[in-house]
């Protein structure tokens, strides 16, 4: 199940900066975040097998039941990839597309992201299983800046960024703040 | 010093031979895997294959197609030829078909013509059940000059059915995303398609090398395209006649 309890959470929103990049990251959902979902980002860099300069988000999602996904893409720019029971999807690249998956335990999706000049991209998933629904939305905004109000509180972070347990972390070189 | 060879002629009468009378013979399934190299499960899958293929023997034959209408053989390396992207357009595959997948035979189970990895143990082992096959084999004669290989066939061809060759390359070196999320650059490529033909002759594309390659001929039902018996042989065991003029 995604989720035990109907609660709406706000998950709240992650900042990360490389250069003047920012990637904000919202996820709304009823339930327990806890069993919902881990988020990792990597930096910008090329990938090896196509050469493309991307910067990957990847998710997990725990459930055992068929697992409905709805995407809402702002263009066909963003790649995206699910994968479940030793299986992946390409996503079609189409504005919104429906994928019906069978994860037997865990999901896991991946985001792929050419940071380019005055691309404002967004990507939204709305995901359910048949007892709750999760919706994770993705910005990407090229020129967006906004750390300034935010207190540093652990300098030291490890450079994996993960988004659980209802903590809302902002990441910012490679250091973590939580609000 | 002239060295001056040439290819031993075969008629072509004597190339394909039919068997007059209907024979049974064994019979050798052929495992389709659909992979890319930017599929992070597809090492598994590829493991899972050749674990079958080592446990049937003779019996299974891997070859594995990357489908260029499939993203996940896209990018800077390519490992595609036309024919497995036919082959995965005529069983319904698109450019969102869940990868590594896989079939048995050409052949849909119950309607459905892709299987996950972890089903291809149970749709291989009851394929298995079915042993009875028209009769099949083959031999080759490969020149390593022109590159050409001619095909002789020994074989039960019903009216419903025809004979088709499929050339795969073992061990390609070459990119692999891996399980891990790492990427490879030192991974071998099994058994995969590089092209197919009806002709008794073929040529060896010139990226492809001769030592690595075999033919598989494949008996098809001309109705449904299922592969009724397939025999399979390397290239390098089959002999071998340079023409050159030095």
């Amino acid at each position: 199940m995604l989720m035990k309890r109907n609660w709406i959470i706000l998950l709240g929103c992650l900042l990360w900066t490389i250069n003047t990049h920012a990637l904000i990251v919202s996820v709304e959902g009823e339930g327990e975040i806890d069993e919902l979902m881990e988020l990792t980002i990597t930096e910008a860099e090329e990938d090896p097998l196509t050469g493309d300069n991307i910067m990957e988000i990847k998710g997990n999602l725990l459930t055992s039941n068929p697992l409905t996904v709805s995407i809402t893409r702002s263009s066909t720019g963003l790649t995206d990839e699910f994968c479940c029971a030793g299986q992946c999807t390409f996503g079609n690249r189409e504005t919104t597309e429906e994928l019906h998956l069978s994860p037997n335990g865990m999901a896991s999706w991946y985001i792929h992201y050419t940071p380019q000049a005055d691309s404002n991209e967004s990507i939204e998933y709305r995901f359910d299983d048949g007892q709750s629904v999760l919706v994770l939305r993705v910005e990407f905004n090229y020129e967006a800046q906004g750390m300034e109000n935010v207190e540093d509180t652990k300098s030291k972070a490890k450079s994996k960024k993960i988004l659980q347990n209802g903590i809302i972390y902002i990441i910012q070189d490679e250091r973590v703040y939580y609000l | 010093m002239l060295i001056l060879c040439s290819c031993e002629v075969i008629p072509e009468g004597d190339r394909l031979i039919p068997v007059e009378e209907k024979t049974a013979g064994s019979r050798t399934h052929v495992l389709l895997e659909f992979t890319g190299f930017r599929c992070v499960n597809c090492p598994t899958a590829a493991e899972t294959a050749q674990t079958l293929h080592e446990f049937y023997g003779k019996q299974l034959t891997v070859v594995a197609l990357h489908p260029a209408s499939n993203p996940f053989t896209q990018g800077k390396y390519d490992y595609t030829c036309p024919a497995a992207d036919s082959i995965y357009q005529y069983m319904g595959g698109t450019a969102s078909t869940p990868f590594p997948t896989g079939n048995i035979d050409l052949t849909p189970t119950d309607g459905q013509w892709f299987f996950a990895p972890a089903e291809w143990p149970s749709q291989v082992s009851r394929a298995m059940e079915d042993t009875v096959a028209p009769y099949l084999s083959l031999s080759t004669i490969t020149d390593t000059v022109t590159r050409e290989v001619t095909i002789s066939a020994l074989y039960d061809l019903s009216a419903e059915s025809r004979l088709t060759f499929w050339l795969v390359e073992d061990s390609i070196p070459g990119a692999q995303a891996m399980p891990n999320g790492s990427v490879s650059l030192e991974y071998y490529h099994r058994h995969v398609l590089r092209a197919v033909s009806d002709e008794q002759t073929m040529l060896i594309p010139e990226e492809c090398r001769i030592a690595h390659c075999s033919i598989i001929g494949l008996l098809i039902d001309n109705n449904n395209y299922h592969i009724l018996n397939a025999y399979e042989t390397k290239l390098d065991n089959s002999i071998r006649v340079s023409s050159m003029d030095d």
